[in-house]
Order: structure tokens, then sequence, then C-alpha cells
């Protein structure tokens, strides 16, 4: 398990980056696919967000800009919507997520996938890090949370 | 089958649905279902203290999770325990999207009526289950 | 990756019990409220269902154990799981020693119930203080 993975301890918590997917800067990972993408979100953003309730996702054959926000998960604290990083259209949802929502929570690089898009240009995916570098962005993430709850004072 | 129910809550002390776990047990074997349905220490049960363990053995029990982890059920059926029947919390929340709460330390309004409805459910279960035991 | 040192307080379940609630209301005061940059929990149901991330704390940090009875399963568990608790502390044996009734009610505690949680509290933050004063905590440990 510790080989697929690049793992940081941060109090109580292992945030883990799964080696050998993409990653979009708004803490999505992308697993190539041909000509798309298998789009999810990473283990920090599911940890922020907390227990998803609800999951709604994009409909079999809309069209997704970069950036464009292209689903939507509720967690009891807040409303956390994830944008694509990439262009495309949405080919495939996870169906699953309907019932067990909370897939997301406990496998997020794996059964809690959430769509899949077939990509207007391949060549995009040049603008996805890497897993080494998304790893470095999210300490970083990580590290300024950490300050600003100091500053904040809240526990947990 | 006869005895009181056990109705075993998960009591996770980090999240709020933990509360929500803790207080629809309470509201049923103290208000909605009182001496049809008791409640006992999940903790116990887990440290195997050899009481708890027979009790889950010997009556029929109802877990309360309040989140899918599912502390609870999975420590009831890992002791040998009678599964009647499992409720989560978050369910609740997913059906009443509007009852959104926070509070962990005490349940706000929207807490308590989350409560409401999951030990509704538990006492409606309850009464399955004394009838299905009546039967026998 | 540094952060600020961290102690866990973990609280019994103890629903079936009043000692039980004023360990757990107890414990998530000092979280909240009394020392919420320096503590956190670990959910015992889940630490005791083998969570990781939740054991590794353990592990790796120091650990107040917060129980309402004699039984002492907060205590027992994470030195069990995990290793030695920095301090433990049982409500039941607090309330015979300041000589103070039990509260009435395990499903919500009164006015009186809740200053006896509140000094329950106090006693957490004498101990937080005290491992802090001897330098004894540890910071954030990279795997």
């Amino acid at each position: 398990m510790g080989d697929d993975f690049h793992q940081v301890v941060a109090d109580k918590f292992i945030f883990k980056v799964k080696k050998g997917l993409l990653y979009g800067e708004n803490d999505t990972w992308a697993r190539v696919e041909g000509g798309s993408i298998r789009l999810g979100i990473t283990d920090y953003l599911q940890r922020r967000g907390g227990d998803i309730v609800y999951i709604q996702l994009p409909k079999i054959g809309d069209k997704v800009k970069q950036s464009e926000d292209i689903a939507q998960l509720e967690t009891i604290k807040a409303i956390m919507t994830v944008a694509s990083p990439l262009a495309g259209t949405v080919s495939e949802i996870n169906s699953l997520l309907n019932d067990k929502p909370e897939l997301v929570n406990e496998d997020p690089y794996g059964e809690g996938w959430l769509i899949l898009i077939s990509l207007t240009n391949l060549g995009d995916i040049d603008r996805l890090l890497k897993a080494e570098e998304y790893f470095e962005l999210m300490k970083k993430k990580i590290q300024d949370e950490l300050k600003r709850r100091m500053r904040g004072g809240k526990g947990t | 089958m006869t005895g009181p129910i056990l109705v075993i809550p998960c009591s996770g002390i980090g999240k709020v649905f933990g509360t929500i776990s803790r207080e629809a047990t309470y509201w049923v074997v103290e208000d909605l279902r009182e001496g049809k349905a008791d409640t006992l220490c999940l903790s116990l049960l887990v440290m195997g203290d050899d009481d708890t363990r027979r009790l889950v053995k010997t009556h029929r029990c109802i877990a309360v999770d309040g989140c899918p982890a599912e502390c609870a059920r999975k420590n009831i059926e890992l002791s040998g325990g009678q599964l009647a029947a499992n409720f989560r919390a978050v369910d609740l929340l997913r059906e009443h999207k509007d009852l959104k709460t926070q509070n962990v330390t005490f349940l706000d309004e929207n807490g308590k009526k989350l409560a409401g409805f999951l030990a509704e459910r538990i006492a409606l279960k309850i009464d399955d289950l004394m009838k299905e035991g009546a039967k026998l | 990756m540094s952060s600020p040192p961290k102690i866990g307080v973990v609280s019994c379940s103890g629903e079936s019990c009043v000692e039980g609630t004023v360990s757990r209301i107890a414990t998530r005061l000092v979280l909240e409220k009394l020392r919420p940059e320096n503590t956190v929990t670990i959910c015992l149901p889940l630490f005791l269902a083998g969570e990781q991330g939740e054991r590794m704390f353990a592990k790796f940090f120091l650990t107040i154990a917060v129980d309402g009875c004699e039984k002492k399963c907060a205590k027992n568990a994470i030195e069990k799981y995990s290793g030695r608790t920095a301090c433990s502390i049982v409500v039941d044996d607090l309330l015979k020693e300041w000589g103070v009734s039990k509260p009435r009610s395990r499903r919500e505690l009164d006015d009186e119930g809740m200053r006896v949680a509140s000094r329950v509290a106090e006693e957490i933050v004498v101990a937080i203080d005290a491992i802090f004063s001897s330098g004894r905590y540890k910071k954030s440990v990279d795997v």
C-alpha cells in the first residue's frame, strides 16, 4: 500500500496522493484511458469536505469546458463544487454514487470516481500535474490551512 | 425471543452524526419505547467485556451508526451479536437536506429534528421486531 | 512538515451511564473552547474498529484518556492498541473525590451537570498544560 501513494501526516490524518495519476490544481485526479480521462477528487479534498451525503453529477453527453463546474458534492458542512480540469464531453458517470456517496470518502482514487470525460484535445493532458508535483502543492495547502487554523484557534 | 431489544449507538465524538445517533437512542429507550428497549456501551463491547458480549448474543440488537464507517454494526457482528437492524444518521440527513447541522457537542434545532426522525424509525422497527418475537 | 503540538483527548462513549455523558461533554468543551489549537479528539469507536489514521496518532502523540467509570474503556483501548496514555481521568473517581452527586440525566445535563462537566474539563486542561510544561509533547511526524 505504501508504495502506491505519496503520503504525509498532518495532525491525526494521513493524506495520500496516488502515484501514476495526473492531477488538477483544484484537487481533482485524472486517469488517462485512451482519449478520455476518468475523474475524481483527491484524498485531501474529501477529508477537507467531510462525509459526503449527496452528489450531483452531470448528464452523459454534457459538454464541459476547462474549469467549468461539473459536480456538486454536498457534505454536512458545505457544498463543494468540482471543476473539470480539461474540456470534453461526459461519456460516463458513476451511478453507484447515487446510493453510496460515501464511496468518494472511502475510496477516492478507486470506486469513488465521479465521471469519464472524452477529451476535446488529448494534448490538454500536458496541463495536468504529475503526482509528485501535486503532492508538493497539497503539502503547501495543508501547511497554509494549519497556519490559518492556528490564527483562528479552532480544534477538531 | 423475549427481553428488551438493545439499541446500540456509535456515539462517535468527532462528528455531529455521532451525537445524533446517541440522542436518537436515548429518545427511544427513555421515551418512545421505554421498557421495551435498552442500550449499552459500544466501547465495552469492543473491549471484550464478558457481560456485554453475552448481552448482544442473547438479545436482538439494533445498531445506530452516525456515519458510513458503521462502527456499531461492525462491532456487533464481530462480537457474534444478533444484529436485527441497523440505521445510519447520515442517511437521515440525505433525506432531509434542509436540516443541515454542525454543532457536535449540543445538538441545535436541526440536529434534534434529525434525531427525532431517526428515533421514530428505530421505534417502528422495534415494534416490528416485537411482533416477530411474539409469533415465535 | 510541522504543525503545532497536539495532544489527543480520547473520551469513552459511555452511553449507559451519566458519567459517560459527562466525560463526552467535558472532552468537547476542551476541544472547542478551552484548548482548541492544541488538542484533537480520536473517535473511540473508529479507533477500536481499526481506523489507521486514528491509531497512528495515538502511537506517535501523547493521549489523555477520559473515562466515565472504572471500566476505563478509553484508557484500555489506547494502551491495548497504541501504547501508554499520558494521563487517565475517570469521572466517577473525580465525583467521589469532590463529594459531588452524579448528574441526574445521562441524556441531557442540567445546570448542575454542566458545572460538573466544566470542572472535569478543567481537570483535562490541567493535565494538558502539565504535559506541555514538561516538554514531553511531539510535533507531527511524516511518513
